[in-house]
């Protein structure tokens, strides 16, 4: 097991060039040390090691300073590449909150635990990106490729990555609120969500079923070292389940293999692209979730797919 | 130096193994940070005080 003083020994010269407030100090700490500790059992301790030192070397390169802005309406925490600066904001409100009726302590719990998933997914971006000379080179497993591909900040395939680096901290801080996320404005369709997230609630499920279908150990080793396995692994995805774009289904959106058209889905309901398809979007992706479960029977699988409110809805994929 | 420090922590840690020596160890020149090493205080609780202004 690595602790938490090797870590932050191995942070010192970060520390020293950023002369981060103590309490930056400890978050980056709790992060790499939970982080770590989480990939360990699954990558083991030699390469648990290895990719520490990377996040580190990524933490060194990515981030020169840390920025408390002035003023806003929530809390807040955002990465940003040009300045290669954390922003953030703590205060002892979020406006996605409102609608709720918790007691003052269940708040105050929430509102902590909202602001350290917040700062932990903005560090699990920062320490997946690999840039030289001003320019992404890797984003966590996506690298420029020839299916059109690319690793820019705030581009399509940094929006996929925001998705899975939410489902990462909430694994590695073991994190499911279920919370019920409404897909339409007549409420007759939800999906759950680990927690509450602005632009990834109604995705997250998704990729975090879609994580179950992916290798364990290769997705580490594509992230570590995208060169080398990334293609792999989305190759070796694409074989085992390409009988899903061989079948008589016509997809709304239309893409050469199944990886792809997941990414698709993800983007159009995130990005809120043709935003009168959305059920259509939701279904049909929960539809080729539930096609690649008959390979694997994933346990709980219905948790991660969309829901009807309403019994008389049958989804459309029930019928397929 | 550090290197040497930490060597001596963890053989002290073994050697004590359960009288929880570590926890009086001073490990970098932060007292936030140590105290956060040496579990006397949580991430949550430093949040907290952040966001409420609470003295811990």
């Amino acid at each position: 097991m690595i602790d938490k003083i090797l870590v932050t020994k191995k942070l010192e010269t970060f520390f020293n060039k950023t002369n981060p407030e103590s309490f930056l100090k400890v978050f980056v700490i709790s992060f790499l040390y939970d982080k770590v500790n989480y990939i360990e059992k699954i990558v083991g301790h030699d390469n648990c090691l290895n990719m520490l030192d990377k996040y580190i070397y990524n933490i060194e390169q990515n981030i020169k300073s840390f920025k408390k802005i002035d003023k806003y309406h929530s809390i807040y925490a955002k990465y940003d590449f040009k300045t290669k600066s954390l922003k953030y904001y703590m205060t002892n409100d979020y406006k996605k909150f409102k609608t709720t009726s918790l007691s003052t302590d269940n708040k105050k719990a929430f509102i902590i635990k909202e602001f350290k998933i917040m700062m932990y997914k903005e560090f699990e971006k920062i320490i997946n990106i690999y840039a030289m000379n001003g320019k992404i080179i890797s984003n966590g497993f996506y690298l420029e490729d020839k299916n059109g591909r690319y690793p820019d900040y705030d581009g399509h395939f940094s929006d996929i990555m925001d998705v899975f680096s939410d489902v990462e901290v909430c694994n590695i801080t073991n994190l499911n609120d279920r919370i019920k996320t409404y897909v339409d404005v007549d409420k007759e369709y939800f999906v759950y969500s680990k927690h509450i997230s602005q632009k990834n609630s109604e995705v997250m499920c998704y990729v975090d079923l879609w994580r179950k279908f992916i290798d364990k150990k290769l997705y580490y080793f594509a992230i570590n070292n995208p060169k080398r396995y990334s293609e792999k692994m989305i190759n070796d995805f694409n074989s085992e389940y390409e009988f899903i774009l061989n079948g008589k289904y016509e997809f709304i959106l239309k893409n050469k293999n199944v990886f792809s058209l997941i990414e698709n889905y993800l983007l159009h309901i995130k990005d809120r692209i043709e935003i009168d398809n959305n059920i259509q979007y939701h279904q049909e992706l929960s539809m080729i979730f539930k096609m690649m479960n008959t390979k694997k029977d994933i346990y709980n699988f219905k948790e991660y797919v969309l829901h009807s409110s309403d019994a008389k809805n049958k989804l459309i994929y029930e019928n397929l | 130096m550090d290197k040497k420090f930490f060597i001596e922590t963890e053989q002290l840690e073994n050697k004590y193994d359960g009288l929880n020596i570590i926890s009086s160890l001073p490990i970098t020149n932060d007292d936030l940070v140590n105290d956060f090493l040496n579990q006397n205080v949580s991430l949550e609780s430093l949040i907290e005080k952040e966001i409420y202004n609470i003295k811990l």
